[in-house]
């Protein structure tokens, strides 16, 4: 191609345009690049107006050498998209925006004013600075020296090295110094010198580095100039050419300036070059030193400039002195002292406000040591307008923290609050500096800091201090606000105050404690309760001792707990009054131990018997300490007493009941019998069958009393019949009889009126005090437990659905004479309570192969059989009882043994158990008179159990004399019964009697009897018990800490009690003993029985371990704590202990998977099936151990308990501990040493019933209606005989080779075919038949099925399942429930229609109904002897 | 998760869309089974809160990477149509969020309750509702309109917040990430950090693992996107990183640590975090979170002064993407000022979007080093000159500087000879007489031995299994051994979850 070709109009313009690029490219090459690499990590740079052009340039140069970059620009928006800009090139290097304005030495105030207003324009509009500077020497020179005036302690003291660049200009050459500010002034109207200004700008610029190097020679801060060349950034703005010019000049421009990254390579240069070191005072261009001219040499001009300019400065501020005054009423300012006095020197400050901005805390702190203290609201002024802008980082505002101004100080603290939530971990770092202002007693506003420190704690997870703070910040820490910081403060705290609080009380206590004791224990340590430790440790942990100064202050129970903690607790309390959470309100009352509080949100609240109930349920299920659980109690029998109206008269009383309060229940009692309706009267009797249910003997005797003395009126008390002969007598008759008497008695004294005759009121009196009579000895018989005892033996005598066939089949497998005994023992539970001694007589012969103490049980087994049955009780064991002829001496031949007396008496007691007012005497003299220890055994336990709970002393004397023998058999069972006649007494001196003794006697017999005896005498007693508990587990005796363990389970029975737990799961792991390390286990289901659900994960892994002990233990706690509740979970851990290759483990797993699964239906678990069959399964099987098969025979006996109408439960239906369970399970466990003692579970049976009752104490004829299916709840089916039917049905077996024999003969005789298809045909007959039948039965079951309806009807004495309770009604409307039906148990009817006639219930013959009625009144059946006797 | 991964799978909803459109029955097919799939989900949901199990849940979030995939517009708006019954204020909510155009016909047709006849009345379970407008918070993202995505993770979050459930806690970790994800696409990331905060504050407080690891994750990231490495060190020096939080989110919360780290100098520490994180990380998915970790532990390591296995650049996966990195690690290894600078420039703009450009300008002064270092072992005496050509430095004393500063920092033994103007290197020191072999030792057998550890801990063990065997029926059994096939099965698309 021809370069001619191409037009000139295109060849010039490109050549040119070449040409200029080639100038540009060559003019760039000498421009310079710097080349330091230089890392400056850990260097702080300060770059002016760094929002654009060089500025901006540099900050990325030194951003991306890592530099620590604080960028001072005037636009605050500006400065942010600036900083966006340089982001987006390097993420190294640390960027601060600062807002600083170059051009105003004046009011910031102002300043900001106008910046928002007008942010564009501002440079363009007002060529002058607010000084009234000309702008470039203002901006260029003056501000900049003020500034490197007040940093350079900060470089000189704390940067160094460090280095001061300021940008000149190699136009300074043609400026002058200017001395003159007139000249300065007016030189603004002047324009066309703006570029000769800027020329002088620049030359005091350059002046001013000379005098900065030379004044700082001495140190290591070096200063510089830099001429950056012609540079394209927007500095153009001030140069006044008009747009023409300016667009003419572009093309130039392009060509000849540098960009701002070009430009700004010397300046970087001179910041990071290292080789520079000591070229103070020079100057620089394109990267290269740059001679200076001589004018600017001139070292005394310099420093004369320096002073004028200095001066200037200075002078300039104070013009400023009235406008600040003015602008002080600014509402950003409004918070500053009024009183603040103006002096010229808060001017300078203001110039000082844009270095504080830049973070130049050490400058601040010089200023404020020359004593310019009034610096604050400036100060205030720039920091408002800092804190609007947008931060990502907190530290701008935590730097004001040291500034010793409060008002700043104040204000910072807002803000910090402000942004808390966000910038918390950067704030935490400097905690210190808070936590010091809040300590600070003069400090205005300590709460704020404290607000600030508890967020920051707060986010830290230091919840402790958190709250320590919170409290601190009083006021401001606001209860009523939602926030999850509030919620979750306030929670701790309450935390807090019930842990100081129950300090308090304990030490009260301890100290109140300390003065009552002189007993012979010392309360040595109650680790569980007094928790001052473990809080003083928690909060030590948590911070030093600084705060524990504060915190645990209230720990000294001198001092009441921190005031300002209550309060806030205090208001959490109204706060919930408020919102009508009452509950909320009781339950952190009662944990805070708050009674006033107690009482208020119950009363206060809409339902208040509704609350009432609720705080009952909650105070029995959830206080664990009995002493202020009595508190309560107290406090609610009060609000109940307080009720206008009825009263719940039950709750009242089980409140009573608790606090052990006879006088207070039989002043009940009669205020209510007192009353004129029916209604009340059956009221009464109702409460008096829920006392006998759930009240000791004891206790229901003194209630007797108090009546009796209340009243005024000497009723008949039934029980009185305590001679054998009164005995012998009939408990109805006889208060008929007496009835009858006392009727007759008052006819005499006055005649009878119907009290509509009120004229004498004597005989009104009289009339009312007979009808009064009446009712007390109705009460009278029930709360002595005649009629309840009788009712119920009524119900199980009517409803005995014992299986025979059971028994039957384990008596025909029993080889061994511990089998024999187990199933002696197992009909008794099987006929517990109905009487019937069916088995027993059929089996005479059988039952004669026992000897000895089998002889002794087997005997016992009759009482448990009868009991209940009183009335017969002494006519029936007669037989077996010791004569008292011959007893003193021992004398009749077989029977001299003792076995089947001692057997008879210890009868006597199970028969009489807890209820034994009427036979103790007798069982006294018995054991006065005998001399045999077999017989003395035997009316140790019958004593024991008669007078269970009773704490009668003389029969206390007696059991002590019985044990003082130091005879092993006697001494076993006198500590049983010491423990059962001072049940639950603690009575240290018995205690103290049984441990020394227990610790002297050599038989180990006798230590046993004493371990379980002492654990009885803790039982219920919570912390009471707990001097005992110490010296029993520590003991060094196995038995006696043993001993401890049932203790423990005894004393926190059903508590659930964490530390007791914690305890026993130590031992069980830890003890060398194994029977302690079992005991151990076992008593956690007494302590767990209320929550049996939780019971297997307690155990699951204990039911794992490698000790048989441990795991036989396991199994015992399942079946204690789950007893009666069929629990699935329970039965699974158990299912594979029944397979355990430790004999007594399987035993065990049997027995206690027994009492789970009582009264279980098969419909509702599957389970009881399989267990049935594995029982039975375990019996026939040869190779199965005894120890195993033992617990089969207990199980089969357990499951099917009184005739399958009862279950076992240590709760009481009204949810209370059952005592008699309690202690019936207890001694229960003990057939581990002494089979006999099996008896014992007997008293853990209870009927599952409802049983009405009408005011006459006759159970009517009524239907009980239950919405369930009534195979739910049904009776299992009885065992079938079957056996030999399955040998018949078995086909032979045809072998092969016979069917081939078989076969060839058939071929080979054709003539016996016709025979054999003759029988075929009958087979297929048959077959058919079979086939029909089986479809018939199937169908019949679906009928069944599909029949069966949805409800069942069951008439009075009701066998009611514990689940079943839920659906039951009752049917008809002539009786009316007093209480809710779904308890169970008694529940007393009142009649609709009384004149009816009453449709009763028959009441059926003891001894079951295999007797046939052969009069109208059967005789007490003959006894039966041994025919070997 | 890092930005690429969200890309793939944006991609892949992209070019599932153009299938759907070209075979339309077959997507019909599809569009049923994934919504029998998420009645499925539902179940399983329900059954979780009901038994208390969350593994159930697990296994439904699991799944979630392959339910993402599966979505579309008419399976979201079905679905809302499906089981919002019970309020149709709500469900017009959140079909504002489904996209898609509404066509009546198969509103009509299609439309079926997916919940039980008997209780379309009733509201849906909190976690069900949850799970499902996480459902649609995915689809929105998926198409592209991510204010519309923000809008509903806005809605979603509300939710989230109103309730307090501890079987919420997996489900509601999920909408976190996702909430933050729409937040940082639509760039307005500063303005959730104080939420992020908040609900953080709430995980700790209830115990919330999962919800405390991804909430540290999403701040880390917020942060770090924003370069306040600063505030992202102060959080992470004042929380704690919950131990039993999934090994996904730890993986996470290692890399940003070692960006951290890195970016304060602390490179050691930067590379251990950066290589548990790539341990931490799934086998055989999450291609680019391990892309992302890798290349920032090449750069580390290269601060570090240590040269990468060769083998790390030869990786399948990582080739590609680890190319700049292999040619600055070359550029280094030769101390080759010249493709060090080349490599700058021709990559800049790529590692600046990888956020290692800042790291990687701090390698200069690396390169220089070995530079010097080559020079000193290969001649023991050199003229500055010389030194100053190889090193393409202007000028003998720009040389001189740099070998005098080489010398003092001691990654070299030599002398400089001012007046004559050469270097005088000394001789090498025999290493092994040194401590030098046993350091190295050290350094392999704690690395050993830390790896140990850290599997053991990894391992995992099922709850209570000490009575498993004691309690289940054979039906459970079977059930059980299903579940554990399934698990399995599940585990190996874990990885997708990335």
């Amino acid at each position: 191609m021809d370069v001619s070709n191409i037009p000139s109009y295109v060849t010039i313009p490109a050549g040119i345009a070449l040409t200029l690029f080639a100038v540009r490219k060559f003019r760039e090459r000498s421009w310079g690049w710097c080349k330091s690499v230089r890392d400056m990590s850990g260097k702080c740079v300060l770059v002016t107006g760094a929002s654009s052009g060089l500025g901006e340039a540099t900050v990325v140069e030194l951003a991306q050498r890592n530099a620590r970059v604080i960028m001072a620009c005037r636009d605050e928006a500006k400065a942010r998209a600036a900083v966006e800009r340089i982001r987006k090139l390097t993420k190294s290097g640390d960027l601060i925006a600062m807002h600083v304005d170059m051009k105003s030495l004046g009011s910031v105030v102002e300043f900001a004013k106008k910046v928002k207003q007008d942010n564009e324009n501002a440079p363009g509009v007002e060529p002058r600075t607010e000084d009234g500077l000309e702008i470039l020497f203002g901006v260029n020179h003056l501000a900049h020296f003020v500034l490197v005036k007040e940093l350079l302690p900060l470089l000189m003291e704390e940067s160094a090295p460090s280095r001061v660049v300021v940008m000149a200009s190699s136009l300074y050459a043609s400026g002058k110094a200017m001395f003159d500010a007139e000249k300065l002034e007016s030189s603004v109207r002047r324009p066309k010198l703006r570029n000769s200004l800027y020329c002088d700008s620049k030359m005091a610029n350059v002046l001013f580095m000379r005098e900065l190097a030379r004044r700082l020679e001495a140190t290591s801060v070096n200063a510089y100039a830099v001429c950056p060349g012609w540079c394209n950034t927007n500095l153009f703005r001030h140069s006044n050419y008009s747009i023409v010019k300016k667009l003419m000049l572009a093309p130039i421009l392009f060509w000849f300036m540098r960009s701002a990254k070009q430009g700004c390579q010397t300046i970087v240069h001179c910041t990071t070059e290292e080789s520079l070191g000591n070229d103070s005072g020079k100057m620089f261009k394109d990267v290269k030193e740059y001679p200076l001219i001589p004018y600017a040499m001139d070292e005394k001009l310099a420093r004369d400039f320096w002073d004028y300019t200095d001066q200037l400065a200075k002078d300039l501020l104070k013009k400023h002195v009235d406008y600040m005054n003015a602008s002080c009423d600014d509402s950003a300012i409004a918070n500053v002292n009024d009183s603040l006095q103006l002096t010229s020197q808060d001017l300078r400050r203001t110039v000082l406000v844009l270095i504080c901005v830049v973070y130049c805390r050490k400058t601040f702190m010089v200023l404020l040591s020359l004593g310019e203290n009034r610096i604050s609201f400036v100060l205030l002024v720039c920091a408002n307008l800092v804190a609007e802008m947008h931060v990502t980082s907190a530290a701008g505002i935590l730097a004001w923290l040291d500034e010793p101004v409060p008002e700043l100080q104040v204000f910072t603290l807002q803000k910090l609050n402000e942004v808390v939530d966000e910038f918390w971990a950067e704030i935490s770092e400097h905690i210190e500096k808070i936590e010091v202002l809040y300590e600070d007693k003069n400090f205005s506003h300590r709460n704020l800091a404290a607000l600030v420190a508890s967020k920051v704690f707060y986010h830290l997870g230091s919840y402790q201090d958190s709250l320590y703070f919170a409290l601190g910040a009083a006021g401001l820490f606001d209860v009523n606000s939602s926030s999850q910081y509030v919620t979750t403060i306030v929670a701790k705290c309450i935390d807090h105050y019930t842990k100081l609080r129950l300090v308090k009380i304990a030490k009260e206590k301890k100290a109140l404690g300390k003065a009552f004791d002189d007993g012979n224990f010392v309360i040595t340590g109650q680790p569980e309760l007094i928790p001052s430790e473990s809080v003083m440790l928690t909060l030590s942990g948590l911070d030093g001792g600084r705060k524990m100064d504060a915190i645990s202050r209230p720990m000294n129970p001198n001092e009441p707990v921190d005031p300002r903690l209550e309060q806030i607790v205090d208001r959490m309390f109204q706060r919930c009054f408020d919102h009508g959470q009452f509950k909320q309100a009781l339950g952190i009352a009662l944990e805070t131990r708050r009674m006033d509080v107690f009482e208020k949100s119950i009363l206060s609240s809409d339902d208040v018997l509704g609350m009432l109930s609720y705080a009952f349920k909650v105070t029995m299920s959830l206080i664990d300490e009995r002493q202020f659980r009595n508190e309560v109690l107290r406090t609610l029998v009060n609000l109940y007493r307080s009720l206008p109206g009825n009263p719940d008269y039950v709750s009242m009383s089980q409140c009573l009941i608790f606090l052990d309060d006879p006088e207070a229940v039989a002043e009940l009692l009669l205020k209510i019998l007192s009353g004129a309706s029916e209604d009340s009267e059956v009221m009464a009797y109702q409460l008096a069958f829920d006392l006998y249910e759930s009240a000791t003997q004891q206790f229901l005797g003194k209630v007797l009393d108090a009546l009796r003395t209340m009243s005024n009126i000497t009723f008949k008390i039934p029980t009185s019949h305590s001679t054998v002969e009164k005995a012998e007598e009939k408990v109805e008759a006889k208060i008929e009889e007496k009835m009858d008497t006392d009727e007759a008695n008052v006819e005499d004294g006055a005649e009878p009126k119907p009290p509509a005759v009120k004229s004498q009121a004597d005989t009104v009196l009289d009339d009312a005090e007979k009808v009064k009579k009446t009712k007390l000895e109705k009460l009278a018989t029930i709360l002595c437990g005649d009629v309840p005892i009788s009712l119920y033996l009524q119900f199980l005598i009517k409803s005995n659905h014992t299986d025979m066939m059971i028994l039957k089949n384990t008596k025909d497998q029993v080889r061994v004479s511990v089998c024999h005994t187990a199933t002696v023992v197992a009909n008794g539970f099987m006929h517990c309570g109905t009487t019937s001694d069916q088995f027993l007589r059929d089996n005479l012969d059988w039952l004669s192969r026992a000897n000895n103490w089998a002889r002794f049980s087997a005997t016992a087994s009759l009482g448990v059989i009868h009991k209940g049955h009183e009335k017969d009780a002494l006519a029936l064991m007669q037989a077996y009882l010791p004569k008292e002829s011959g007893g003193g001496g021992g004398g009749t031949s077989a029977s001299a043994s003792g076995y089947s007396e001692g057997g008879g008496l210890y009868a006597l007691g199970l028969i009489h158990a807890n209820h034994g007012a009427a036979i103790t005497k007798y069982l006294q003299e018995s054991l006065t008179t005998s001399t045999s220890p077999f017989v003395r055994h035997g009316g140790c336990l019958g004593l024991g159990l008669a007078a269970m709970g009773s704490q009668r002393l003389d029969i206390l004397e007696l059991l002590k004399e019985q044990l003082f023998q130091d005879d092993a058999v006697t001494g076993e069972a006198a500590g049983i019964a010491m423990g059962l006649v001072m049940l639950g007494s603690n009575d240290g001196d018995v205690v103290h009697e049984m441990i020394t003794y227990a610790q002297e006697t050599q038989h180990e017999k006798i230590l046993r009897g004493l371990a379980i005896g002492l654990a009885m005498i803790v039982y219920g007693r919570l912390e009471d018990a707990e001097p005992v508990i110490v010296k029993l587990t520590t003991d060094k005796d196995p038995i006696l800490r043993r001993s401890g363990m049932y203790s423990i389970a005894m004393a926190y029975a059903g508590t659930g009690n964490n530390g007791a737990i914690k305890r026993l799961l130590h031992v069980a792991v830890s003890d060398v003993n194994e029977d302690v390390r079992r005991a151990a286990v076992e008593s956690l289901g007494f302590l767990l029985f209320r929550t049996p659900d939780q019971m297997p994960s307690v155990v699951s892994l204990l039911a794992e371990s490698y000790n048989p002990h441990v795991r036989y233990g396991a199994a015992m706690a399942l079946g204690i704590a789950c007893a009666g509740t069929g629990l699935q979970s329970a039965i699974t851990l158990l299912d594979p202990l029944t397979n355990d290759q430790v004999n007594y483990v399987r035993q065990g797993a049997l027995v206690a998977s027994a009492l789970v699964l009582i009264q279980q239906s098969e419909t509702s678990n599957p389970k009881v099936k399989e267990m049935r069959n594995t029982y039975s399964k375990v019996l026939s099987d040869k190779h199965e151990d005894v120890m195993a098969k033992f617990g089969a025979i207990l199980a089969q006996g357990i499951i099917d308990a009184g005739g399958r109408n009862m279950t076992v439960s240590l709760q009481s239906r009204t949810g209370h501990m059952h005592m008699m369970s309690v202690v019936g399970m207890l001694v229960f466990t003990q057939f581990w040493y002494w089979f006999p003692l099996s008896h014992f579970l007997s008293l853990a049976f209870t009927p599952t019933t409802i049983i009405g009752v009408t005011a006459e104490l006759k159970m009517p004829k009524v239907q009980i209606r239950s919405a369930a299916k009534p195979s739910l709840y049904a009776y299992p089916a009885p065992l079938q005989e079957k056996k030999k039917e399955e040998r018949e049905k078995v086909t032979t077996a045809v072998l092969s080779i016979t069917a081939k024999q078989n076969r060839r003969r058939r071929n080979l005789a054709d003539f016996m075919e016709v025979d054999k298809e003759e029988r075929k045909e009958k087979e297929e007959k048959e077959k058919e038949k079979k086939e029909r039948e089986k479809k018939e039965e199937e169908e019949r079951e679906k009928k069944k099925k599909e029949d069966e309806p949805h409800f069942e009807i069951l008439e009075n004495p009701a066998r009611v399942l514990k689940p079943q309770l839920n659906v039951v009604s009752l049917e008809g409307s002539r009786y009316k429930p007093v209480k809710d039906i779904s308890q169970g148990g008694f529940v007393v009817l009142t009649d609709n229609s009384p004149k009816d006639p009453q449709d009763l219930v028959e009441p059926v013959a003891a001894m079951g109904p295999q007797l046939e009625p052969e009069g109208d009144e059967p005789p007490p059946p003959q006894p039966f002897h041994y025919p070997d006797d | 998760m890092v930005a690429s991964d969200v890309e793939d799978v944006e991609m892949k909803s992209v070019d599932g869309e153009g299938v759907r459109e070209a075979a339309g029955a077959e997507t019909k097919d599809a569009d049923a089974l994934t919504l029998e799939d998420i009645r499925e989900h539902a179940r399983l949901l329900e059954k979780s809160v009901a038994s208390k199990e969350p593994r159930f849940a697990m296994r439904v979030l699991r799944t979630l990477p392959t339910t993402r995939r599966r979505l579309n517009p008419a399976v979201v708006r079905r679905l809302i149509e499906g089981f919002y019954t019970h309020s149709p204020a709500e469900r017009d909510n959140l079909l504002k969020f489904a996209g898609g155009r509404v066509t009546d016909e198969t509103n009509e047709a299609t439309f079926k309750p997916l919940r039980n006849l008997k209780h379309t009345a009733s509201p849906l379970l909190p976690e069900v509702d949850v799970y499902l407008n996480l459902l649609v918070l995915l689809r929105a993202l998926d198409s592209g309109d991510h204010a519309l995505a923000a809008d509903c993770s806005d809605a979603l979050m509300d939710k989230v917040v109103s309730l307090d459930r501890r079987t919420l806690d997996a489900i509601s970790a999920k909408c976190y990430f996702y909430h933050a994800r729409c937040y940082e696409l639509t760039n307005k990331l500063a303005t959730i950090r104080n939420f992020l905060h908040r609900r953080l504050r709430t995980c700790t407080l209830r115990n919330d693992f999962e919800g405390q690891a991804v909430l540290l994750n999403c701040l880390l990231r917020n942060y770090l996107s924003q370069s306040l490495y600063d505030q992202a060190d102060k959080l992470v020096s004042k929380c704690q990183f919950p131990p039993s939080a999934s090994n996904n989110e730890l993986a996470r919360y290692m890399y940003y640590l070692g960006r951290i780290k890195a970016i304060q100098l602390e490179y050691s520490a930067a590379q251990r975090h950066l290589t548990q994180a790539l341990r931490k990380a799934p086998q055989h998915a999450a291609v680019g979170f391990k892309q992302t970790v890798q290349k920032m532990l090449v750069t580390v390591e290269l601060l570090l002064g240590e040269i990468p296995d060769r083998q790390t650049f030869r990786q399948n996966h990582m080739r590609k993407a680890l190319g700049p990195y292999f040619e600055l690690t070359l550029a280094l290894k030769t101390g080759n000022l010249q493709g060090f600078s080349d490599t700058l420039s021709a990559h800049g703009a790529k590692f600046q979007r990888d956020d290692t450009y800042t790291l990687i300008v701090r390698l200069h002064r690396n390169v220089v080093k070995t530079a010097i270092r080559m020079i000193a072992s290969a001649y023991s005496r050199i003229p500055l000159r010389d030194v100053a050509a190889k090193l393409m430095l202007d000028s003998p004393e720009d040389a001189e500087f740099v070998v005098a500063k080489a010398i003092r920092d001691n990654v070299i033994e030599a002398v400089i000879n001012h007046d004559e103007g050469y270097v005088q290197s000394k001789d090498v020191q025999d290493l092994y007489c040194t401590k030098e072999p046993q350091q190295a030792f050290h350094h392999r057998i704690s690395f050993c031995l830390d790896i140990h550890n850290q599997s053991v801990k990894a391992l995992r063990f099922p709850p209570k299994s000490y009575h498993k065997d004691l309690e289940e029926s054979a039906a459970e059994r079977r059930e059980r051994e299903q579940q554990d096939l399934e698990y399995a099965k599940e585990l190996a698309e874990d990885d997708d979850e990335y």
